[in-house]
């Protein structure tokens, strides 16, 4: 294993102003369950290692007067399993984390570190994106905003600086007559990356089953996740019934020949594109459902 | 550069001199010789070197020992008090839980915490519990039958 100075700033102020001074040297460690396998294969060498497990500053989370949802980068996959306002208010974060790896690493795994990382192959990516949500990235000169539709560039990039750490997540109110889902395809009953992963966001209108709003992401396909924008296309403005769906998963999945199908060992790229129209399928009628179900 | 640290475990405090960079489940090896806990796949997927980290299982593998500071560690070592078995260990041992034993110490305490946490775990929870824990032996059956004969006690 790799020798590292081991740093433990008591603040985030402290992590920032370290991680300033010394960008280009140091890796951010958050529980490092994803780093450590890396560092273990040399595939990184910091000089420092700058330690955020212990700032219980960023393991909050917080429901804000208009409904939105603030998760400090710092809570674990299990912290987000085990609450009872993400259960009642937004079930596709539980729904997330039910099948993300094991307990062993969800007891510790951070959802910041989780995104951070940004692999491919990993749950959380598709459902940020899908539930509209924002980035907190902080540096010794500030914090800014990113939204998720900007913020995985490539596989393992993102859009933080080197001196920027993640800090906190923030999810927009998920207002009546929207359902959201996640669908994780895998072969294994557990302890599987996705093959594919897809987060849907329905919002309907307030009477009928008419699509206002949809966004459909697949995780696990691309290096980063990405919209399915034909599907959307097909949805916007339409009144949906169980079998437009199907059709839409159908007829808007054809487009999915041009997607660059990032590298799987597991299986060919052919298995993923004929997987993914039924994969979206799903995950749209369980929306639909929860839609109708959340006056 | 070595610092001095002081570990929990099994409610003992252990003062070491250790480099930053160290494994937990290497300290508990090699440091302090509890050989229960195992290494196998270094990549926190089959749960051989499972412990407990305040009553919470973790992959020691992926942690530093310096991570596990100021935490209560329960190795499998900490289970039984002198020849007296834990029930968890105990229900295991009858129910031809244990093959040839590697996965056992991480799957027992994966089984510990549980049953801490949910002492009338369903079939569908338990297995969900064990995700983590991989055996090559025993195709699981007899491992969920132990923790279920636990469950129905309660």
């Amino acid at each position: 294993m790799i020798q590292f100075d081991f740093i433990r700033p008591q603040s985030i102020k402290e992590a920032c102003d370290f991680l300033d001074k010394s960008a280009e040297v140091s890796k951010v460690k958050g529980a490092g369950t994803s780093l450590l396998i890396l560092l273990k294969q040399g595939l990184f060498r910091p000089k420092y290692l700058i330690n955020l497990e212990e700032l219980k500053e960023l393991r909050f989370i917080k429901e804000e007067k208009d409904g939105s949802l603030r998760l400090g980068a710092l809570v674990t996959h299990r912290d987000i399993e085990t609450s009872d306002l993400i259960e009642k208010k937004y079930y596709v974060l539980k729904e997330m984390e039910l099948d993300l790896a094991s307990v062993q690493v969800r007891n510790r795994g951070t959802i910041g570190g989780d995104i951070s990382h940004a692999e491919p192959f990993s749950d959380p990516p598709p459902v940020m994106v899908a539930l509209g949500g924002e980035a907190k990235c902080q540096s010794a000169q500030g914090e800014r905003s990113v939204s998720f539709d900007d913020f995985f560039q490539d596989y393992y990039e993102t859009a933080l600086e080197q001196n920027e750490i993640l800090t906190e997540i923030t999810i927009p109110k998920i207002h009546a007559r929207t359902g959201c889902a996640y669908i994780k395809h895998t072969l294994r009953k557990a302890m599987d990356k996705p093959y594919v992963g897809v987060a849907v966001y329905l919002k309907l209108d307030k009477h009928e089953p008419v699509c206002k709003e949809v966004r459909i992401v697949l995780g696990a396909v691309a290096s980063v996740p990405i919209r399915a924008r034909e599907v959307e296309r097909v949805l916007l403005n339409q009144e949906i019934d169980e079998s437009f769906l199907e059709h839409a998963s159908e007829k808007g999945s054809l487009s999915l020949n041009k997607i660059d199908i990032v590298y799987d060992m597991r299986c060919p790229e052919d298995y993923k594109k004929d997987v993914i129209p039924i994969i979206i399928k799903r995950a749209l009628k369980l929306a639909f459902e929860r839609a109708n179900r959340n006056q | 550069m070595k610092e001095s640290i002081v570990l929990d475990v099994n409610g003992q405090e252990y003062s070491l001199a250790l480099e930053s960079n160290r494994l937990l489940v290497d300290v508990l090896r090699e440091d302090l010789k509890m050989t229960g806990t195992k290494i196998n796949c270094g990549i926190g997927v089959c749960g051989a070197c499972t412990i407990l980290l305040d009553g919470d299982t973790v992959n020691s593998c992926l942690m530093l020992a310096v991570d596990a500071v100021g935490k209560k560690i329960t190795t499998i070592e900490g289970l039984a008090d002198g020849d007296q078995l834990h029930p968890v260990q105990e229900a295991f041992v009858n129910h031809g839980a244990i093959q040839c034993g590697f996965c056992s110490p991480g799957m027992i305490l994966s089984a510990k915490a549980l049953l801490d946490e949910n002492p009338r775990a369903n079939e569908l929870e338990i297995r969900r519990a064990i995700s983590g824990n991989l055996c090559r032996c025993s195709g699981y059956t007899k491992i969920v039958e132990a923790i279920q004969g636990q469950t129905s006690l309660k």
